[in-house]
């Protein structure tokens, strides 16, 4: 019983932790600028202070930096759902000659690291006259989102019978009939994992979208603190609701769909 | 067999198609082409194609001749970051940062698993992983944005805590001084990434065989030897793969963490690794062959390292291949 409670009290105390510094920052982003300076820890505005959200809008070009965010991560994601999930399909259900070497050559393509590629990337942007440009984000962003989705989605496509497409090419349905008509709604549950994932990793990106873009037309949220660090500085209240507004739908995302994630990487990494 | 005739009846290619010549063929088979070749075209462009980066370690790159135009330079980039007086600050900073992730950030999650392990009431076990979960979800920006304020001289809540306990006199510049640095950097690095490293060691703890603690049980073995015993050796597959791929990745001492809180010119001393050291004469001063040559020299000392990991793992038991 001893054991128990102890055991329990520390997983409190982890969990706590682990939770303080959100809790921190929700609270921050309703307090009256006035009311930073004080001596408690945590400080409950006796009423919600949403001024700072609004303030957050109006001052730091917030809309436009949320704008592009969602448009480079919504672009990104969709692409990138539909090349892995043909390419899933090309591995797990055709016979072809150097296949085991093209998923080898996917595959490896995960191990090459983000900020290795910066350099020569940039290079080959600015050649292209792609920097300052959505699309220097949007086409690194499906390349690096490709290996881990195809292997979320073929891992779950071994697991489906074959019948159903064999009766479907029997019916006369063509190869792409059969991948989005009856392999995309079968897969939607590893789609949805790969999906969220790639939202995840893209949402919070920020070395590349520095590099990248050089003007602040097409800068992304996460750019929009350092923004208001520097020139807001002062502003605490609205940096605060800044960063709570970039953290929201990362965190929503995420409780809604933890069973369906832990899974989905559990059954990569073990197979692994 | 079957799955070949699905193909071709569904691309409708003719089964006598051996005989055209190979271009032929590729054309006519464009349907299934069009299935593989964008992704792969993405991925030798974006990841594979910078690898050609390294060849600029032996170049004067200049962006305005271009790569072929570009003079050749022998070693001499590596002779200047050999013999400047960065060298022995960055290897120093990348590997003492990396060495305290892996003393401290290794076994937390291990024990967070252990700890999970105990807990029969279901409902607690998921509200507790679901908690420590959360923070790998945020973003490096926001997390570096409240460590700066809960640091900060003026309202920080460390420094008001500290207050109230009596530890200090007046409030400490905690991101200012170096001494700090590293316990910041490997302590929000521990709270970020603790709860979602425990996910594989929980699968695979999962996976033990259960009628083991019955049999121990029935032995008599308390529940700590039951850890030792059976839960410990029968993850340790998992946890020495993990290990080793730490010890490969012993140069990779962070990125995104160091740069966004290791910002000020006054942490310059503890916080330069060769990544973020790299980035910035590269990207930030434009010294594009230098920086390459940083890079190489970290790539060839870390497949160095997974070698030598992977042979020690080998001798143990496991390996990677």
């Amino acid at each position: 019983m001893v054991r128990k409670i102890t055991l329990h009290t520390l997983l409190w105390i982890v969990a706590l932790l682990q939770l303080f510094p959100l809790i921190w920052l929700i609270n921050y982003s309703f307090l009256k600028s006035g009311d930073f300076f004080g001596s408690s820890i945590l400080k409950w505005p006796e009423k919600l202070e949403w001024s700072n959200y609004i303030n957050a809008f109006t001052y730091g070009s917030v809309p436009k930096f949320l704008w592009n965010s969602a448009f480079i991560t919504t672009a990104a994601i969709l692409v990138a759902a539909v090349l892995s999930l043909m390419l899933s399909y090309a591995f797990t259900r055709m016979e072809w000659r150097l296949r085991g070497v093209t998923m080898a050559f996917i595959m490896l393509g995960m191990i090459v690291p983000i900020h290795a590629t910066l350099l020569p990337n940039f290079i080959l942007f600015n050649w292209l006259d792609l920097l300052d440009n959505p699309l220097s984000l949007i086409l690194p962003y499906i390349a690096f989102s490709l290996p881990i989705s195809m292997l979320i989605i073929s891992g779950f496509l071994v697991t489906i019978p074959k019948s159903i497409e064999e009766s479907a090419v029997m019916d006369g349905c063509s190869v792409y009939g059969v991948i989005f008509r009856i392999i995309l709604p079968m897969t939607k549950p590893a789609l949805a994992t790969a999906c969220i994932m790639n939202f995840i990793s893209w949402w919070n990106e920020f070395i590349m979208a520095n590099t990248f873009l050089t003007s602040e037309k097409f800068k992304t949220l996460p750019f929009s603190i350092m923004k208001f660090a520097g020139q807001y500085s002062s502003n605490y209240g609205a940096q605060f609701a800044v960063m709570t507004m970039i953290a929201l739908p990362t965190v929503i995302i995420y409780l809604m769909f933890t069973e369906q994630m832990s899974r989905g990487i559990t059954a990569g990494a073990v197979k692994g | 067999m079957q799955r070949e005739t699905i193909t071709s009846a569904a691309t409708g290619a003719a089964v006598s198609h051996k005989e055209k010549p190979l271009w032929k063929r590729f054309i006519m088979q464009w349907q299934v082409q069009v299935m593989i070749f964008p992704a792969l075209i993405f991925i030798l462009i974006f990841n594979y194609f910078p690898m050609y980066g390294v060849f600029m370690a032996f170049q004067d790159y200049s962006l305005f001749k271009g790569f072929f135009g570009s003079d050749w330079a022998g070693m001499k980039h590596f002779e200047a970051f050999f013999n400047s007086p960065d060298f022995f600050r960055v290897m120093r900073n990348t590997i003492v940062i990396s060495l305290l992730k892996l003393f401290i950030g290794f076994p937390a999650p291990i024990l967070l698993a252990l700890m999970l392990n105990e807990v029969r009431n279901m409902v607690f076990k998921r509200v507790i992983q679901t908690i420590s979960y959360l923070p790998h979800f945020l973003s490096w920006v926001i997390v570096s944005g409240f460590v700066i304020s809960l640091l900060s001289v003026d309202n920080g809540s460390l420094n008001i805590l500290l207050d109230k306990l009596g530890l200090i006199d007046k409030p400490v510049n905690f991101l200012s001084l170096p001494e700090y640095f590293w316990t910041i950097i490997v302590t929000t690095n521990v709270w970020k990434e603790v709860g979602f490293a425990t996910i594989v060691y929980l699968a695979a703890i999962a996976g033990v065989d259960q009628s083991m603690y019955e049999a121990a049980s029935i032995d008599g073995a308390s529940k700590l030897k039951q850890i030792f015993l059976i839960t410990l050796p029968s993850i340790m597959p998992v946890i020495i793969i993990f290990l080793i791929l730490n010890i490969g990745s012993l140069l990779n001492a962070g990125f995104d963490d160091l740069l966004l809180l290791g910002n000020s010119a006054m942490l310059r001393d503890v916080a330069d690794v060769i990544d973020t050291y790299a980035y910035r004469v590269g990207i930030i001063n434009n010294r594009f062959s230098y920086a390459a040559a940083v890079g190489l020299f970290k790539a060839v000392i870390s497949v160095g390292l997974l070698t030598l990991a992977n042979f020690l793992a080998r001798r143990a038991g496991t390996s990677l291949w």
